[in-house]
């Protein structure tokens, strides 16, 4: 099971804005995140409407479960009312569902992308933000290799 | 600079291993005890390292998480080995005060041990197996969609190899997905090592499933549990190296 290069450089472009936003710098990180969007909208466009699909899924699962178990079978056996939930979501998918591995490993990007940008809109709007900004620039080295290497120039 | 001492145990799927959590959970137990043991004809492989960590080195490896945003974590980390209550706690009369506290710093989700868990996984990957943590991302299908928590079956990560890598007779080439699952345990005993264990392989299994429908599947998985030595006042690394 391999992934393509261009997830990998997905991955990377997102640990630079999440770096970028631990340095507070947040019209960089603003910048970084509207870059990515354009650059992997179609992979954002695609897999949103999977999470989409998958989250009515959930909806529904739950809904029906809920109703054949009953509020005191769901309270004698909170844990087996989650399993039941969870193979049912899983077994739905598996048979309803058309994505491919790398669709499911970019969900949980897609996912940081919206709390990232909803995050980073929320402090660029405050107060705070206009009154003190903060370009605190960050230079990249390989990431890649290491991951743990960066200068603030 | 803390010394986190690791275990590795290999488990090959593919060539007719099996899972059982009794016998690991046993093991990590001995570990913990520093009695380590092996049982009676048993064919698994196990592999002692050592590697170091810093505060810093435990902040970073946090930050790197993103979905887990918890500030100084290193701090954190540094209460928890040493029995020193944090000032925000210290105020209370001793009987109240938590074995295990929660964060009053984070700034998206998680507790203080689940977070330890996490960074120790991360500076294992990268310190002895030889893998990159910027390769490695969170991966839940299902939780933080809904925000229903009932839903998390999921394996906590997923790394990219940037090279071909090979332990002992296990090899995953470049570019191939390791899942990896993080746990802790703060106030370890054998069956709570074990329901641990059991979790974190149910959560590989539906992860593997989900991401191999159409035959490829990673060639390894990675469950880790960092257990707190409270006796040694240290943490150490038991991971289990799944070829699935």
């Amino acid at each position: 099971m391999e992934v393509s290069e261009r997830l990998l450089s997905f991955i990377k472009d997102l640990r630079k804005t999440i770096i970028v936003i631990w340095a507070e710098d947040y019209q960089s990180s603003y910048e970084l995140l509207e870059r990515i969007k354009n650059r992997y909208g179609d992979i954002l466009h695609k897999v949103s409407a999977l999470r989409e699909r998958i989250n009515s899924i959930e909806n529904e699962v739950r809904r029906a479960v809920r109703e054949e178990w009953g509020a005191e079978r769901i309270l004698e056996n909170r844990e087996g009312f989650k399993e039941e939930i969870r193979k049912r979501v899983s077994k739905r998918i598996l048979e309803e569902v058309q994505y491919s591995h790398e669709d499911m490993l970019a969900i949980p990007l897609v996912r940081y992308i919206r709390s990232l940008d909803q995050r980073v809109s929320e402090l660029m709007k405050s107060e705070f933000s206009k009154k003190t900004p903060r370009r605190n620039r960050l230079a990249f080295h390989h990431l890649s290799k290491a991951g743990s290497r960066w200068n603030i120039e | 600079m803390w010394n986190i001492e690791s275990l590795s145990v290999l488990i090959s799927l593919r060539r007719g291993g099996s899972f059982r959590s009794d016998q690991l959970s046993s093991i990590a137990f001995n570990f913990l005890q520093s009695s380590l043991t092996l049982p009676l004809f048993s064919s698994l492989r196990l592999f002692r390292s050592r590697f170091h960590i810093n505060r810093w080195e435990l902040d970073h490896y946090s930050y790197l998480l993103a979905e887990k945003w918890v500030e100084e974590i290193g701090l954190h980390y540094s209460y928890y080995i040493s029995h020193v209550h944090p000032p925000f706690l210290r105020t209370l009369p001793p009987s109240i005060i938590p074995a295990e506290y929660m964060l009053t710093n984070k700034r998206f989700s998680g507790d203080v041990s689940g977070v330890i868990g996490e960074t120790l996984y991360l500076a294992y990957i990268e310190k002895v197996l030889g893998l990159s943590a910027s390769n490695t991302m969170h991966l839940r299908f299902y939780k933080g969609i809904t925000g229903d928590p009932s839903i998390i079956s999921m394996a906590d990560f997923y790394t990219i190899p940037s090279r071909d890598l090979r332990i002992d007779t296990i090899e995953v080439p470049a570019n191939s997905v390791i899942l990896g699952e993080a746990k802790a345990c703060t106030n370890p005993d054998r069956g709570d090592l074990e329901k641990r264990l059991e979790k974190a392989y149910c959560q590989i299994e539906n992860a593997s499933r989900l991401l191999s429908r159409y035959g490829a599947s990673s060639p390894l998985a990675i469950i880790s549990l960092a257990i707190r030595d409270f006796k040694n006042m240290a943490y150490k690394l038991f991971a289990i190296l799944l070829e699935v």
